[in-house]
């Protein structure tokens, strides 16, 4: 693992709001493997990132600004996943320039929707999809940033949460601890008075397994959990996967592991429910075979 | 001192007191009285323990040296606590360095004669052995609550 | 005066109650079919209820079917609770501003909407009576609560059907609704119209303007025998006889383990709970944190968070913990607390458990009738005379503004700060006692008064996270806020004409500098008086000078000792217990006061016991997670213990087992 440098800066002091102190914290955006969505995130805070802005020193940003910095950062966002053995090393030397590293978005948490290839025959699928695989460098698996580098704190979402990233922003600035709760996104369901859909209609949820943030959005619309923010502290996915299966036949497995087999899937607890089912549902024509001789 | 002086003087401290008053004179009769001034330094950590003491009065300190950071006081005894027990065991090699740390007054007991004198003396070494025992279980209890380093401060949830 | 008269209402004539209602100026809260489910929501025409509606119910099962007939309220237990409208999920609390030093703090709350409640049942009646019964437990109670029940009119229903998942026969509370209940009208459905019963003068008001014929005795006598049928088929399925004790004893049964292993810890139990009350505090503010604003929303101990102290560390890390505390408190502790069980055997846990959890089969299993008694973990309280507090006249308690008038550093993360205050009642603190010291945009945390004046107290603050570094970050001048104080203080008077022996480890110091302030101020009261201070490093060590100059008064001993310590100091060096534990005090005699981390405590109330000191005169206190510091959000619990409300001091003997056991 690669660590950040020691000197505390003096942009940041817990306790003392930012005014109070020397300089703006120079904040970076960076991106790996991953759709951009969580970086648009930060832009959707519209008239609130301008002043957010005016606190802090935007000095990589791609999406936003044409002002471009290789560090040093006092916080560094990134999104996307670890695929290359190029964004490996990149992720290593932004590490060391950064005091504090943030990961925003399921790809960079988890390794994303794209980590579902992890299960697959790497070579096969570059064989079939590249007329020169050999020009092609990527790595076996599509892997989350603590993978590869020690990480700080971490935004979950498909994308982030625009009102998870204000408090982080506001935490920071403030200097006081971001509420950033591990618990289950039923929580937010029973708060709002959502009708839980598992319980009425049968409908399989991943809601008690997965960290809240994004207010139930698919619950508030009368669709089970997908699991975006990733599993909660505790997520007893095996109770739940087997609960899934309590009606089904032999052979039904495989449905229930396509429940867990979403954009988080390489997450340990959700990985551990597909591996017990046999990997992620078939269908897909590169599969693990012995190379042709 | 005389021996019968001593014995009072053993039966004052905490060690000696659950001795039976036969086997005080015995021990005693073993040991001396003796002053040490403060910075004596009595045991070496690692050399041989030559000697085991019952502290009268005064402060003794146990520190080990921690190569770059130099030494540390690890614990301290009052009167009546036992330094050298490791006197007693075969391979005798005091596990820390014993140093005065204020102007004290020690029971000593020299290593070979004290060990002579237990083998010799099974009913007194029984006593003995216990009380040493006791003494070695305190230690051990407050090295492990040491060991948990209650006091260091840990994030709070505010 | 009520009447015990009975009136028929007409089915048709269901659009007159609602029109009354209104016209007394309320809106109408009641059931209504959403998305597969029935919920409470805001009435404004009888069509919108459940007519025809049923719904059967199972472990982890909830479906709602039309039957085509034409009754309203047979529609079972639905998914939303009273609580939705008393206690909501998300309730607005203060609004503060920092300007440069200065502060100001105000409560925000509005008068609550005047409801009526249309078709609570006789369970749902208890449960608004055991969660007020909670609400206004405290020193402070919660207006909040108490506002929004006081403004809703309750039009009660009894049950003409029973759901598999009910089970009210058995907790007392259901299904016929008794007088007296908290309805203030009660009606019975029969298939042309309602049996209307008032229950107070409100519901006779409401009678009155309706002007309604007499209910025939038939009638009368069709509603009771429906309502007896549904008492015989729900039958008595939990056996509730000498439950509490039963379930006090099992705390190590092994059929704990065995729920954890299917229980996904999702909370959804505690939220669908109409008693369950357990709230956090969440803070927002704008990017200076110069304006910021606090609001109370339903969190579960089910969460992680919600038993946290150090760092990541939870007081109930493991599932199993959780579960146990919920059960235990809704059946057992809950009686050591507010003096009844916390369940109404509604249902809905077990309906609305995504993988099925039944209470009545876990209670069967954990705590059954024939169960040989086990070991008692703390004394069971007689039903404490906790009668329901006088109310606050705002919401939360006042809050205090103090200024800063000194900064002494104590060690590398330890500042006193010195308070004006001019607040008499925080002024009138007692030894023990503890305030919410709160800056705009911060989590606000408890933090122990260290010394009493006339004019104002001492906070000494560890910075062990943001909002207490802010806090160990003020500089002279700055002011913050206080609510307080609150905690049963140190039984100093108690100690009177006894040997007192005082062990401190690290910040324990600090809530017990008050002890020696009291004691030494009227030193003729007490017999020998033994100072125990243990640290971790002679540079961790706090008031040095104080101390000092303690150590050299002939009418009290002082022993120091610390962890660990370089070559420089010839002090002690050791655990606390060693300064004491081979004295030859008697410890008959003696009463002792006690604080540091808890595992010191632990090993100081063994060691006093040793020496003869008895558990009963041996005090401490505790350090739990608090938001509210009144009693009202439950995070503080200890076993049957409110650690806000019932300590933070607490003596050895009446902890019993809850001072050393893990998960509680």
């Amino acid at each position: 693992m690669v660590a950040g440098p020691t000197p505390n800066p003096t942009a940041l002091v817990p306790g003392r709001p930012r005014a109070e102190t020397a300089r703006r914290p120079r904040i970076g955006v960076v991106k790996f493997a991953s759709c951009d969505g969580c970086q648009l995130t930060l832009l959707d805070l519209e008239d609130e990132l301008l002043t957010i802005a005016e606190r802090v020193d935007l000095v990589e940003f791609a999406e936003a600004t044409s002002r471009r910095s290789a560090g040093p950062f006092d916080i560094l966002f990134v999104e996307g996943s670890i695929s290359t053995p190029e964004q490996a090393d990149e992720i290593a030397r932004l590490r060391a320039m950064s005091h504090r590293l943030v990961t925003i978005g399921a790809c960079a948490t988890a390794g994303g929707i794209q980590a579902i290839r992890n299960w697959l025959d790497h070579d096969a699928i570059r064989a079939a999809v590249y007329p020169r695989p050999e020009y092609v460098e990527s790595l076996a698996e599509a892997r989350p940033v603590a993978d590869f580098v020690a990480v700080d704190d971490e935004l979950r979402g498909c994308p982030i949460s625009p009102a998870q990233l204000r408090e982080y922003l506001v935490a920071l600035v403030t200097g006081r601890r971001p509420q950033l709760p591990d618990e289950a996104v039923c929580l937010e369901c029973k708060r709002r008075g959502i009708v839980c859909v598992a319980v009425a209609q049968d409908i399989p949820c991943l809601g008690p397994v997965t960290r809240t943030g994004c207010s139930a959005l698919c619950p508030a619309y009368g669709r089970g959990c997908y699991g975006c923010f990733g599993p909660r502290e505790s997520a007893n996915t095996r109770s739940l996967a087997a609960w899934f299966e309590r009606d089904e036949g032999d052979g039904d497995e495989a449905d229930v592991g396509r429940l867990f087999a979403g954009f988080t899937a390489w997450s340990p607890p959700f990985r551990a429910v597909i591996d017990a089912r046999g990997g992620p549902p078939r269908g897909v024509a590169m599969e693990r075979t012995e190379p042709d001789a | 001192m005389q021996t019968s002086a001593l014995t009072t003087v053993l039966g004052d401290t905490w060690f000696g007191a659950s001795l039976p008053v036969a086997a005080r004179a015995r021990l005693a009769g073993a040991g001396a009285l003796a002053e040490i001034p403060d910075g004596t330094v009595l045991l070496e950590e690692g050399r041989p323990c030559t000697l085991m003491g019952i502290l009268v009065s005064g402060r003794v300190a146990l520190r080990l040296v921690v190569r770059g950071v130099g030494e540390r006081t690890i614990m301290t005894l009052e009167p009546g606590d036992v330094f050298g027990w490791s006197a007693v065991l075969p391979r005798a090699l005091a596990t820390s360095t014993c140093v005065a740390v204020a102007p004290s007054v020690a029971i000593l007991f020299d290593g070979v004669g004290l060990l002579t004198a237990l083998e010799l003396d099974s009913e007194l070494a029984a006593v003995v052995y216990r009380r040493l025992l006791e003494t070695v279980a305190r230690r051990l209890s407050a090295t492990r609550v040491q060991l948990l380093d209650v006091y260091r401060t840990v994030g709070e949830p505010w | 005066m009520v009447t015990a008269a009975t009136r028929f209402l007409a089915r048709a004539d269901l659009d007159r109650l609602l029109g009354a209602l209104a016209a007394d100026g309320r809106r109408v809260v009641g059931p209504t079919v959403a998305d597969g489910a029935v919920v409470y929501d805001e009435l404004e025409d009888p069509a919108q209820l459940p007519i025809g509606w049923t719904s059967e119910t199972g472990p982890g099962s909830y479906r709602v079917a039309a039957d085509g007939a034409g009754r309203a309220f047979d529609y079972g237990m639905p998914l939303t609770s009273w609580k939705r409208f008393t206690h909501p999920s998300v309730v607005p609390l203060s609004r503060s501003r920092r300007e440069g030093n200065l502060v100001s703090v105000a409560p925000v709350g509005d008068s609550p909407p005047k409801l009526a409640f249309l078709g609570v049942r006789a369970c749902e009646l208890a449960a608004l009576r055991i969660q007020e019964r909670a609400m206004r437990a405290g020193p402070v109670g919660d207006p909040d609560h108490v506002a929004r029940r006081e403004a809703a009119l309750v039009v009660a229903v009894e049950c003409m059907t029973a759901q598999s998942t009910c089970f009210c026969t058995s907790m007392g509370t259901g299904p016929e609704v008794v007088p007296d209940t908290g309805a203030d009208l009660i009606l019975s459905e029969l298939d042309d119209g309602f049996i209307v019963r008032s229950g107070s003068p409100a519901g006779e008001a409401i009678v009155g303007l309706l002007d309604l014929p007499l209910a025939t005795s038939d009638q009368a006598r069709l509603a009771t025998d429906q309502v007896a049928a549904v008492r015989t088929a729900i039958g008595d399925p939990v056996a509730t006889d000498g439950l509490p004790e039963r379930l006090r004893a099992a705390l190590d049964h092994p059929r704990w383990a065995d729920v954890a292993e299917r229980c996904l810890a999702c909370a959804n139990c505690t939220l669908v709970c109409p008693t369950c009350f357990c709230t956090s505090v969440v803070v927002a503010s704008d990017l200076d944190g110069r304006e910021a604003r606090t609001e109370r929303s339903w969190d579960s101990c089910f969460s992680a968070g919600f038993g946290r102290v150090a760092g990541d560390a939870s007081f109930r890390p493991k599932v199993k913990d959780r579960y146990r505390q919920w059960l235990t408190h809704k059946f057992s502790t809950w009686w050591d607390q507010f003096g009844s069980s916390g369940c109404v055997g509604c249902g809905r846990c077990i309906a609305w458990c995504p993988v099925g959890i039944d209470v009545r089969e876990e209670l069967a299993a954990i705590a059954p009738v024939d169960a040989t008694a086990g070991p008692v973990p703390w004394p069971m309280s007689p039903p404490p005379g906790r009668a329901p507090a006088p109310l606050a006249t705002v919401m939360p308690a006042p809050h205090a503004l103090a200024g800063v008038s000194q900064v002494s550093r104590e060690t590398a993360d330890t500042v006193t700060l010195r308070l004006d205050v001019a607040d008499p009642a925080i002024c009138a603190a007692r030894p023990g006692q503890f305030v919410m010291a709160e800056i705009p945009a911060f989590a606000v945390p408890p933090i122990s008064i260290s010394r009493i004046r006339p004019d104002g107290i001492d906070l000494t603050i560890r910075a062990a996270g943001p909002a207490t570094q802010a806090l160990t970050n003020l500089s002279v001048g700055a002011e913050l806020a206080l609510r307080g104080p609150y905690g049963r203080p140190w039984p100093v008077d108690a100690a009177q004409d006894h040997d007192v022996v005082i062990v401190a480890g690290g910040i324990g110091l600090a809530p017990l500098r008050p002890v020696i302030d009291a004691v030494l101020a009227d030193r003729g009261r007490f017999g020998a008086v033994r100072l125990y201070l243990g640290a971790r490093t002679p540079r961790d060590r706090l008031y040095v000078a104080e101390m000092a100059a303690l150590g050299g008064r002939v009418d009290l001993e002082v022993a120091e000792i610390v962890d660990r310590a370089g070559p420089d100091w010839l002090g002690r060096v050791g655990i606390v217990t060693q300064l004491f534990d081979q004295t030859t005090w008697d410890g008959s005699t003696v009463t002792a006061f006690v604080c540091g981390p808890d595992r010191m405590m632990q090993a100081t109330a063994a060691a006093l016991e040793r020496r003869g000191v008895a558990p009963a005169s041996t005090w401490l206190t505790l350090e739990r997670n608090m938001a509210c510091g009144v009693g009202t959000c439950g995070r503080c619990q200890l076993g049957p213990f409110f650690v806000c409300r019932d300590g933070p001091v607490f003596s050895v003997a009446e902890l019993g087992t809850a001072l050393v056991r893990e998960g509680l």
